[in-house]
């Protein structure tokens, strides 16, 4: 017969504290973010505003053509990394890796310092075409939060894709090269199906990530290119209009969860194929 | 092995140029994995490419279907040089130990795949994918994913598969060796017969099993250190073995040394020990090995025989195994069950038909 350690007889009261502790300190301040939203007509009131629905449409289209250049760039580098091997493509792999590593805004300091008006490519270009106007200007438009966010977070689909390319046997792609298979019809019916929970799970979590970017839009700046987190701050901070602030967030966080919902949804139902 | 020999030989048809290796050498960076390899396997032949890890035969076979680029020497299939083609240009059909099914196709997509890629009509591809299942004793299983599967019958699809597209040569690598024995056997037997129903069909199978490769195989190349230690026919290697490592590796030897005294009567007379033996062939004089196979050994008998003292017994059901000492040598006999074998310790006789003991150089 045996029994379990039950520890030192602390018991309810040791978990209770830390419990409490948490419930005060982020529980409760989110919480009170919904009454705040709630409470006297906030959402009727910022959900048919103008603003609130730009807003709304810029993040669902940035983080949708940020997902999808993500999804597109990682599966490219993916492929050159896994089936078309280079000398140095490891170190190269690895140089990708570490953007994860990377603050959001300091990759949006580096596009500034290159891309930017004052940047190398615009000085160089200002040179060559004797002008002092700066020729490209994409990165304060949306298309430049869409390049950096893609940037930023194609590392997030490039990982689990590489993985899942490491999983293929060899001998499956020989086999389809053997019966007449040329390389797209390789990469579209043996690759592609065998890389797709990775791809959707990477996909997936690029787009919360994207749906919820804050500091690449505060950094840059972008004329015109107001999202849901951007319009917290402008609301909490800038106008101190709280109640409004609180409807986007409920807003933000009802479009992460249910997000989230999918993303969970789509793995479910890919490990429910799997089990089959 | 016997019960394979009337089909095999029926099925073949050796009408044409099969495959052809004309001086392929396969090196991976500076390492040589195939050495100046020819060897030629005619229309409708089945040879089997055998040899120890490293040899190279897997290497011969990669050459073939496109997967490894020769630095030197061509490759040919049907008559066409082939060497620069592309695997899919090729026209072969490979069977691989790993299946290598594709996962998330049903079977009979699977088996459809290669027709796809080769543009055949949709209609035309469901029925060709479901006559090669029916062709392997599968068709019952065309709408299963390759998990629902076990292992002989995943095989089975491969095999399907590969076939589907109708190929001119059928390359096995060591496409049984993950089954267990009974299915192995049973795999063996199936392309065997798979073969007389497609006589025209040139099959190379790379195998480290000797047995299979005995059973299933025309002729047998053995690969040693990447180049062709010996080639032949099956039957004719096995029994007249051309080099030491070829009697040791095709099937179990006793590779006895002896001394050549002479011929007489067409045999050769040999000294083991302070016997004095008959063999086979064997001009000229000298030290030489003379090679018995465990099964060709006679327990008791004294004509053209000698003594050796038991060392071992082991009971393998049909067969008893016995470990024997003669002189300074072990030699080992292999005889139907016995109903009273020796004991361990005790003095036997064991002799030889002289037509089973070929003279091989000591090399």
């Amino acid at each position: 017969m045996t029994r379990s350690w039950r520890g030192p007889g602390l018991g309810a009261p040791a978990l209770a504290l830390p419990a409490l502790g948490l419930l005060a300190s982020v529980v409760y301040p989110l919480a009170l973010t919904a009454p705040t939203a709630l409470g006297g007509g906030a959402p009727g009131r910022v959900f048919a505003t103008s603003w609130f629905q730009a807003a709304a449409l810029h993040t669902a289209t940035i983080a949708l053509a940020a997902t999808t250049g993500c999804i597109l760039l990682a599966l490219m580098l993916g492929l050159v990394f896994a089936f078309l091997p280079f000398p140095g493509a490891g170190l190269v792999s690895r140089a990708i890796d570490t953007v994860i590593a990377l603050p959001t805004f300091l990759v949006a300091l580096a596009f500034t310092f290159f891309y930017g008006s004052a940047g190398v490519v615009n000085e160089a270009l200002m040179a060559l075409l004797h002008t002092d106007i700066a020729p490209l200007a994409f990165l304060y438009t949306k298309w430049g939060v869409i390049m950096i966010e893609i940037t930023v977070y194609t590392p997030f689909v490039l990982r689990p894709l590489l993985a899942a390319f490491a999983q293929i046997d060899p001998a499956q792609l020989e086999m389809a090269s053997s019966l007449g298979a040329g390389p797209w019809r390789i990469v579209r019916g043996i690759i592609l199906p065998a890389a797709l929970p990775a791809l959707l799970a990477g996909g997936s979590l690029c787009l919360l990530l994207t749906v919820n970017e804050f500091g690449v839009l505060f950094f840059i700046g972008a004329r015109g290119v107001i999202t849901l987190p951007l319009l917290i701050y402008d609301k909490a901070i800038q106008e101190f209009d709280y109640p409004a602030a609180c409807a986007v967030a409920l807003a933000n966080v009802a479009l992460s969860l249910s997000l989230f919902a999918l993303y969970r949804a789509v793995l479910r139902r890919l490990a429910a194929d799997a089990d089959v | 092995m016997d019960g394979m020999d009337g089909p095999r030989a029926a099925a073949r048809a050796e009408t044409g140029a099969g495959i052809g290796f004309a001086g392929v050498t396969v090196a991976y960076g500076g390492a040589v994995a195939l050495a100046d390899f020819t060897l030629d396997v005619r229309r409708g032949e089945i040879l089997a490419l055998i040899g120890p890890s490293g040899s190279g035969k897997t290497t011969a076979l990669r050459a073939l279907a496109g997967f490894a680029l020769p630095v030197a020497g061509r490759v040919t299939i049907a008559g066409r040089d082939v060497t620069g083609l592309a695997p899919a240009a090729r026209g072969i059909g490979m069977v691989v130990q790993s299946y290598a099914l594709f996962p998330h196709m049903r079977v009979a997509e699977n088996v459809a795949f290669g027709l796809a890629a080769r543009g055949v009509a949709k209609a035309e591809q469901r029925a060709r994918a479901l006559a090669c299942l029916r062709l392997v004793g599968v068709e019952g299983l065309a709408e299963r994913l390759p998990r629902q599967l076990s292992g002989g019958q995943q095989q089975r699809v491969a095999i399907a598969r590969a076939l589907a597209i109708r190929p001119e040569v059928l390359l096995l690598d060591e496409p049984f060796s993950a089954l267990d024995a009974q299915i192995r056997r049973a795999m063996v037997e199936e392309v065997g017969r798979l073969h007389a129903a497609m006589p025209e069909l040139t099959i190379l199978h790379v195998t480290h099993d000797q047995t299979e490769a005995l059973s299933l195989a025309h002729r047998i190349g053995i690969l040693r250190g990447g180049r062709l230690e010996a080639a032949g026919e099956s039957r004719a290697l096995y029994q007249t073995p051309p080099t030491r490592f070829a009697a040791e590796f095709l099937g179990r030897a006793n590779l006895l040394p002896v001394e050549v005294l002479g011929v007489e009567n067409g045999a050769a007379m040999v000294r083991f020990g302070t016997a004095v033996l008959r063999a086979r062939g064997g001009a000229g004089r000298g030290r030489r090995l003379l090679c018995v196979r465990p099964h060709a050994l006679r327990l008791h008998q004294a004509e053209n025989g000698f003594a050796a003292r038991v060392d071992g017994v082991r009971w393998q059901g049909e067969t008893h195994a016995l470990d024997l000492v003669a002189g300074d040598t072990r030699v080992h006999l292999t005889s139907s069950a016995l109903r009273e074998p020796p004991r361990p310790g005790t003095m036997v006789t064991v002799g030889f038909d002289p037509a089973d003991a070929p003279l091989l150089d000591d090399a």
